[in-house]
């Protein structure tokens, strides 16, 4: 049998180490949304092939004019599966982007958008905007078109960011337990917010609202995915670009900006396109629980905290989860369809229960 | 080619933690800032490091205000060892130290990050360490771990230039062994020219190593310059409000 001999491994082996297992799991998340992504589109009511796919795709881009495939699944594929494929894709890599960058940010890992009602404020500005915007909404839509309702979500996420910060925040140094709490007044002011305005509303528009409570990725037509989309790659890629100085900030404030970080600028990018994100996402399907929370941990889990893989992978997990939680939704009670959030929270809950008890076990070891 | 504060005060609320103080630091020698708990010292090495600026007065590094300096620029010259981590990730010790070499990235110097780090490493006595968890660590093995990757921010510095290290009470978790080892470490730095401030209680460790020694109380300097001049048992009595004097055996 052969034996390796006991060595030590110096920092460039362990360099290596973590760098190999990051492309890996980067990988293998990448892999997971692929997968996620075609049978996203091949399952449903109607059953579509593999074949189809690629017939469809082949035509669009003028590779073969004439592939044989029906009117009726080239219709659902382009018009009903893939706007959703791609919105449920984006919305789960911003949510895990989102969540990744948080806990960085509160030098935390118990924050997530959900919980500490980020996307709760969101929601309830958009709900607002819905309800009471009537006339309001008209002049807007004008302005803006489509975009008018994420933007609103965004503000409404931004502000939630800022007011729980400042609560949280005492002389450069976030108190956990505030922020939580914090949070979770935050995220029960806007529901209830939400509650009120659902009772305000009229019969239309409360179809609308339901979605705002438990999360969908129902309705989702290209008209109103585009310009969500937009917004949320924008924010995918400035969270990207944030990674090293993330990492630099977990060291604490003052450490940071003694090693050349610009800590209060790096703070206001992420607490900006957090909030971007979070309510782009929250605009077109509604408060998602937990994604933004059970994501990064589950890639902390393998490539350690390094935001340059955390940021990265939870983006591709995220996507991934997302749509898997979708299919889920969609095909356990067919032909109806559950609420989203329903298959995140059922997942997301017990998993945030496993995480308390992990750190209480950790706290009472010497 | 010194550090120096003018006249500078730091308010915190209404109350000035540091007033008015004056203080020059040589390269070359070590530096140390002493005086009872709340004295300002914490606080003129922070102002001296950049870290955090004065309310009025300012500070000069090498002749320029602080103020002005770019941030990353700063961090290519001066490494600061603060008090407490708040490092709370389950990071790898030899992430913690290479995150030592974030001012570097994209500069010529990054080449040298790994060279760098194992050398830190073999310095602080932590190559074992390496691969554990951070927070796993004992007190004094995180202390020495955070000093490593300052070192790194440091440690390939060009010979034209002089480094700065500012450390707050650095020997406060160490081990007797690690005490002595590092101070050794610190005066063979300011032997190679480095600049060295440095927060210390240890009175016998300021008598063994220091070369120039700045006293707070109140937030004033109330006197700065050599040991055999300040650490007199009648000055110790007074800046640390003693009931009898505290003999250092300085006198000769």
């Amino acid at each position: 049998m052969n034996v390796e001999p006991y060595s030590l491994s110096s920092p460039t082996q362990l360099i290596y180490q973590r760098r190999r297992r990051g492309r890996l799991v980067l990988l293998a998340c990448a892999c997971l949304l692929i997968l996620g992504a075609l049978l996203s589109v091949m399952l449903g009511p109607l059953d579509i092939s593999a074949q189809d796919i690629v017939a469809t795709f082949a035509s669009r881009l003028g590779l073969a004019p004439d592939a044989e495939i029906g009117m009726v699944q080239r219709g659902v594929i382009e018009q009903i599966r893939l706007p959703r494929a791609l919105l449920g894709a984006l919305v789960g890599a911003s949510l895990g982007a989102s969540g990744a960058i948080m806990q960085g940010f509160f030098r935390n890992p118990l924050a997530d958008p959900g919980l500490i009602g980020v996307s709760a404020g969101g929601a309830l500005a958009a709900v607002a905007f819905i309800v009471l915007g009537a006339g309001l909404m008209s002049t807007v839509m004008a302005q803006f078109g489509s975009f008018a309702l994420p933007v609103v979500a965004f503000l409404g996420s931004l502000a939630t960011v800022f007011i729980i910060y400042q609560l949280a925040n005492l002389d450069g140094r976030v108190v956990v337990t505030t922020m939580l709490l914090a949070g979770v007044a935050a995220n029960a002011m806007a529901v209830s917010g939400i509650g009120y305005l659902t009772f305000l509303a009229d019969d239309t528009q409360l179809r609308d609202l339901t979605l705002w409570t438990l999360g969908t990725l129902g309705g989702a037509t290209w008209e109103r995915v585009l310009p969500a989309a937009a917004l949320m790659v924008i924010g995918l890629l400035g969270m990207l670009r944030l990674s090293r100085p993330m990492n630099a900030l977990l060291l604490g404030e003052a450490d940071a900006g003694a090693l050349g970080v610009n800590v209060e600028r790096v703070k206001r990018q992420a607490a900006l396109l957090t909030a971007l994100s979070v309510g782009a996402a929250t605009a077109v399907c509604g408060i998602v629980a937990f994604v933004g929370l059970v994501v990064p941990h589950l890639v902390r889990l393998v490539t350690g905290p390094d935001h340059r893989y955390v940021l990265p992978g939870s983006a591709l997990l995220g996507a991934a989860l997302m749509l898997f939680a979708d299919l889920v939704a969609r095909l356990s009670v067919a032909p109806a369809e559950l609420p989203l959030g329903v298959v995140t929270a059922a997942v997301g809950g017990p998993f945030f229960i496993w995480l308390l008890l992990r750190d209480k076990h950790r706290h009472q070891a010497p | 080619m010194t550090v120096e504060l003018e006249r500078a005060s730091v308010i915190r609320g209404r109350r000035p933690i540091l007033n008015s103080a004056d203080l020059i630091c040589q390269p070359g020698e070590l530096t140390v800032l002493m005086g009872p708990n709340g004295a300002g010292k914490s606080t003129a090495l922070q102002v001296l490091a950049g870290v955090t600026g004065c309310d009025s007065g300012r500070c000069l590094f090498h002749g320029q205000a602080i103020a002005r300096l770019s941030r990353a620029e700063l961090a290519r010259r001066r490494g600061v060892v603060a008090q407490t981590s708040q490092l709370a990730f389950p990071f790898q010790v030899h992430e913690v130290i290479s995150m030592g070499r974030t001012p570097h990235y994209g500069y010529p110097r990054a080449q040298n990050d790994e060279s760098v780090m194992n050398a830190v490493m073999e310095r602080m006595d932590i190559f074992e360490l390496a691969s554990r968890n951070y927070l796993t660590l004992s007190g004094g093995e995180r202390q020495r771990v955070n000093i490593a990757r300052v070192l790194a921010q440091l440690f390939d510095h060009p010979p034209t230039e002089v480094p700065w290290l500012f450390l707050d009470e650095p020997t406060a978790a160490l081990d007797l062994k690690h005490q002595i080892e590092l101070m050794k470490l610190l005066e063979q730095l300011a032997a190679k020219g480095w600049g060295l401030v440095v927060v210390l209680h240890d009175l016998r460790l300021v008598r063994d190593h220091a070369d120039k020694v700045v006293l707070f109380r109140n937030g004033s300097v109330i006197g700065a310059g050599s040991k055999s001049q300040w650490l007199t048992p009648e000055m110790i009595q007074s800046t640390f409000g003693l009931e009898e004097p505290y003999d250092l055996g300085l006198a000769d």
